[in-house]
């Protein structure tokens, strides 16, 4: 049985959400201000009781994946795949968190709250679709974007202790000159070097939901501006569980530890001329994880029959994704810049040429 | 019979006096208005077609009588034992070379038996084409290219329009210094263009590469870098073997002296017959 929990305040009935700029839930009929911990803490002791007098509001669709659930204010059906944790009625618009999803082993440790709105997704959208003069002008328009959505992305995040073991093969390249001849001496060396080494608060993506390089691209997050989990925090935003496992993230954390091992420490091997590591071994010593949301907005537009999916870390403000390049934008302006540097070689070699031997 | 005896020894030694005396005395040239008594291309060696001599003949004239410096050039077959440098500076005193009062001059010598040149200035023309600005160098750069391939009519050619040309930039104010171009307005003529188009493909590429970066393509992020914290890279343990020494040889180009042209004495001055001139000389 699904608990669903709807955000209404105490005062008026209203629907309650979670306010970016105050960083508290505000209703949006009488703008009462509630903490966030302690209304999620509330809401969901209430929810609890009430929950286990209430009829079955979570059936199977008959779709593989897909549930029901209904709206406790108008009854409406709310359809989503088992991985939905908040999401809005698409009737009455009311904000519902699906508590199943949130507790138990499924609860999340921490969250770091929203720190950006709606306007500054687009603001930065319209800069990023702006940077670039092949892009066409029609991106930049916020018209132009077909969803923009706020999202928990669920996310284990790592530290620990990590060991290493690297096999290298180290040269020292000697030249000298006797009369005509040019003789180079090389000294061979087998370099054997371990070593340990922290890593603090490495995000791995728990969804497969989403995709992977996108997200990656929007770290790093600032994890010591997170916050205990409470579900008041995801009203009025969509949030999804993980589906990434433990296991399958530890396994993602490795590959990723192995590369990043040597450039942590070649700097460790000197006096040599060339350095080539042969064989890396990596592992951890100790970590910890947790399993924690970050705010995620996700932005999507279409041009030309392709998608464009765009990402802002909620946090800090960064935003990705790949802009389209015109071909009429790109003729228009490579001609523009050939020729504006063609003016200045024209002017600086009228200047310079004289003193030159073009002409003896 | 004693008295004419007498005279006539006096005579006798009077005149075996001034022999002496001639003997050894170094002829001295008057400053200006000698005759000139060879031609301004004189092809003793035969390096040259007659027609070829007679056309360069009335062009040297005319460029010596526009530029007011005589421009010449004289072939022989043989130096006598002598340096290149000296017989050019014997031949220009002994013929009357030079241009006005002043005799203003500019000579090259060719002797192709020991492939010898010399170049050499007086007065004006060692101004125009200064040794402390490696005029002479200047010179002969091109005229030099000609020699080696025994393209006499070329080199003299050259010689000649070169000659001329530093001459004209000196009457302008605007004398050769050593690394300028004798053509700048030609130099600006091909050099704007080609820098134009340099600028244009290399700043051209490098935009359009900063603008497609702009484009946001997102690279794999495969490693942890940022979260290792520097401090905490620790080393525990580092060995390091000698394994292998290995030794290679090779011989390495060195460029032979003689690939170079000629030798400049261009930065000292010459004398000869009480008068300086400047000029280098070498082989080619």
């Amino acid at each position: 049985m699904s608990k669903i929990l709807e955000y209404e305040c105490p005062a008026c009935g209203g629907t309650v959400a979670f306010g970016i700029k105050q960083q508290k839930l505000i209703c949006e009929h009488c703008n009462s201000e509630f903490d966030p911990a302690i209304f999620g803490q509330e809401l969901e002791a209430k929810a609890e009781t009430i929950a286990n007098k209430q009829p079955e509001i979570e059936r199977w669709t008959g779709e593989e994946g897909m549930f029901v659930y209904l709206c406790e204010s108008c009854g409406g059906e709310i359809i989503g795949d088992e991985t939905m944790g908040s999401t809005k009625c698409p009737y009455c618009d009311n904000n519902v968190v699906i508590m199943s999803k949130f507790s138990g082993d499924l609860r999340p440790q921490w969250i770091i709250p929203f720190k950006l709105d709606k306007d500054a997704a687009m603001k930065a959208y319209k800069k990023h679709a702006r940077s670039s003069r092949y892009t066409p002008a029609i991106f930049s328009n916020k018209k132009h974007l077909s969803e923009v959505n706020s999202v928990y992305v669920p996310y284990w995040v790592a530290s620990g202790l990590g060991y290493c073991d690297f096999e290298i093969t180290g040269k020292n390249i000697k030249k000298t000159t006797a009369g005509d001849y040019e003789t180079t001496i090389t000294n061979v060396y087998d370099i054997h070097l371990d070593g340990q080494f922290n890593f603090i608060e490495v995000p791995i993506q728990a969804s497969s939901r989403y995709d992977k390089d996108l997200l990656e691209a929007l770290e790093p997050f600032k994890v010591n501006e997170a916050v205990p989990f409470s579900s008041s925090y995801l009203s009025g935003f969509k949030a999804d569980r993980y589906d990434i496992t433990q296991k399958k993230a530890e396994k993602k954390l490795y590959q990723r530890m192995n590369n990043s091992v040597w450039t942590a420490f070649s700097k460790q091997v000197k006096g040599y001329d060339v350095v080539t590591p042969r064989n890396i071994k990596s592992n951890f010593i100790e970590h910890d994880i947790s399993y924690c949301l970050l705010p995620v907005w996700i932005l999507n537009t279409e041009w030309e029959g392709k998608t464009y999916r765009y990402a802002m870390n909620g946090q800090t403000g960064k935003i990705v994704g790949e802009l389209p390049s015109s071909k009429l934008q790109f003729m228009k302006w490579s001609l523009i810049y050939i020729f504006l540097y063609l003016l200045i070689g024209l002017v600086v070699g009228y200047v310079i040429s004289p003193f030159f031997g073009f002409y003896g | 019979m004693k008295k004419i005896l007498v005279s006539i020894m006096l005579v006798g030694l009077i005149f075996a006096l001034s022999i002496v005396v001639l003997a050894e005395e170094e002829k001295t040239y008057p400053r200006g208005n000698t005759v000139r008594t060879k031609p301004l291309l004189n092809d003793e060696a035969g390096l040259v077609d007659p027609e070829f001599g007679e056309a360069m003949g009335r062009e040297l004239a005319e460029l010596s009588k526009r530029h007011l410096v005589d421009i010449a050039v004289v072939t022989v077959t043989s130096l006598d034992g002598k340096e290149a440098m000296q017989y050019a500076m014997e031949y220009f005193n002994e013929y009357g070379m030079g241009f006005g009062a002043d005799d203003d001059g500019v000579l090259l010598l060719l002797c192709p038996e020991e492939r010898d040149f010399a170049v050499i200035t007086h007065n004006y023309a060692r101004y125009a084409i200064s040794d402390s600005e490696k005029g002479p160098d200047r010179l002969m750069r091109d005229v030099l290219k000609a020699l080696k391939k025994d393209d006499y009519e070329k080199a003299i050619k050259t010689y000649a329009v070169t000659a001329a040309r530093m001459l004209e930039l000196a009457r302008q104010n605007k004398r050769y210094t050593e690394g300028s171009t004798l053509y700048p307005e030609q130099n600006r003529l091909y050099g704007t263009p080609i820098f134009g188009a340099i600028f244009a493909v290399i700043g051209g590429f490098i935009k359009i590469r900063k603008e497609k970066d702009k484009l946001g393509k997102i690279k794999p992020k495969e490693d942890i870098v940022y979260y290792i914290p520097p401090a905490s890279v620790a080393v525990q343990n580092l060995s390091e073997v000698l394994v292998d020494v290995k030794e290679s040889r090779r011989k390495i180009y060195v460029q032979s002296s003689s690939s170079s042209s000629h030798s400049s004495s261009s930065s000292s001055s010459h004398s000869s017959g009480g008068r300086s001139f400047g000029g280098t000389s070498g082989k080619y």
